[in-house]
């Protein structure tokens, strides 16, 4: 079980990994589009009100690039046998702890329970805490969180399996990739 | 269960030497000082890797399966062992 949840790669083959994430990806797409869940960034994470299936899998598209672009080459410098289809996976499973995330926003709660929060931003002192909002801040910074570094497990586990990583400056290198991948995914998105 | 064949020493951990070897048959006994071949200075995990790479015809697809284990797990395992071996075989050199 435990090898299911935080590495799946070690496992599984190519093929399995591929089906499994490409129909957790669509499944994911549609239910972003349905509960309006923005995953807009290699990392990220946010409610709205309009999600289009379009946008959806835009969002998805981007991020799986941002993975490649970066990993990918980056892999391959630590290890010439590192192959584009384990990168591939490792993009299409990385998402999947996110999707946890979305029952949050289902007749987009979570979007209108953040909508005061972000307002009142200017002016911290007019917000009024209710027990609503105490629960959402509760719930998507503890599911935040946990869904984080479940998420970064994914991505170290499935990158050290593709590339056989190991030691000090590889892993320095792992870290500054998911620095580097989440601001191409930023950018990319722009063109959106 | 048969016993395995000790390559460390106990109480140094360094490699160890074959100083006698036994004819069965005649009970003729052969002393000398002899360095263990590579194969057998591996752990009995490794040698057992290395003898399913060559039943499955060095098929790393074929051996993932087998174990069922991923195709860049295997692969893995088959790079850090052949990097173990050649520091073996440098490690003999280097005492020669």
């Amino acid at each position: 079980m435990k090898t299911l949840l935080f590495n799946p790669f070690k496992r599984y083959s190519e093929r399995q990994l591929l089906v499994f994430g490409g129909v957790t990806t669509i499944v994911g797409i549609v239910f972003a589009s349905l509960t309006n869940t923005h995953f807009d960034g290699v990392l990220d994470t946010h409610f709205g009100k309009d999600v289009s299936l379009k946008t959806a899998v835009l969002q998805s598209l981007i991020n799986s690039v941002s993975i490649l672009l970066v990993f990918y080459p980056l892999g391959k410098w630590i290890n010439s046998k590192t192959r584009l289809i384990d990168i591939f996976n490792v993009s299409l499973i990385l998402k999947i702890p996110a999707f946890f995330m979305m029952p949050l926003n289902i007749n987009n709660w979570a979007a209108l329970q953040s909508e005061p929060f972000l307002e009142s931003l200017s002016d911290p002192l007019k917000l009024q805490f209710t027990n609503e909002l105490i629960l959402f801040l509760a719930l998507t910074s503890i599911l935040g969180l946990v869904i984080l570094a479940w998420l970064i497990i994914l991505l170290y586990n499935g990158f050290k399996v593709a590339t056989n990583l190991k030691g000090t400056n590889h892993l320095i290198m792992f870290i500054i990739a998911i620095i580097v991948s989440e601001i191409v995914s930023k950018v990319l998105l722009i063109f959106l | 269960m048969s016993p395995k064949l000790p390559i460390q020493c106990p109480a140094c951990e360094d490699a160890l030497k074959v100083s006698q070897l036994r004819c069965d048959s005649c009970s003729t006994l052969v002393s000398g000082n002899y360095s263990m071949p590579v194969f057998l200075k591996l752990a009995a995990e490794e040698q057992d890797f290395i003898l399913k790479f060559l039943i499955n015809s060095g098929s790393l697809k074929e051996m993932a399966k087998q174990m069922h284990i991923s195709y860049p797990t295997i692969r893995n395992r088959l790079d850090d062992l052949i990097e173990k071996i050649k520091q073996l075989q440098t490690n003999e050199d280097s005492t020669l």
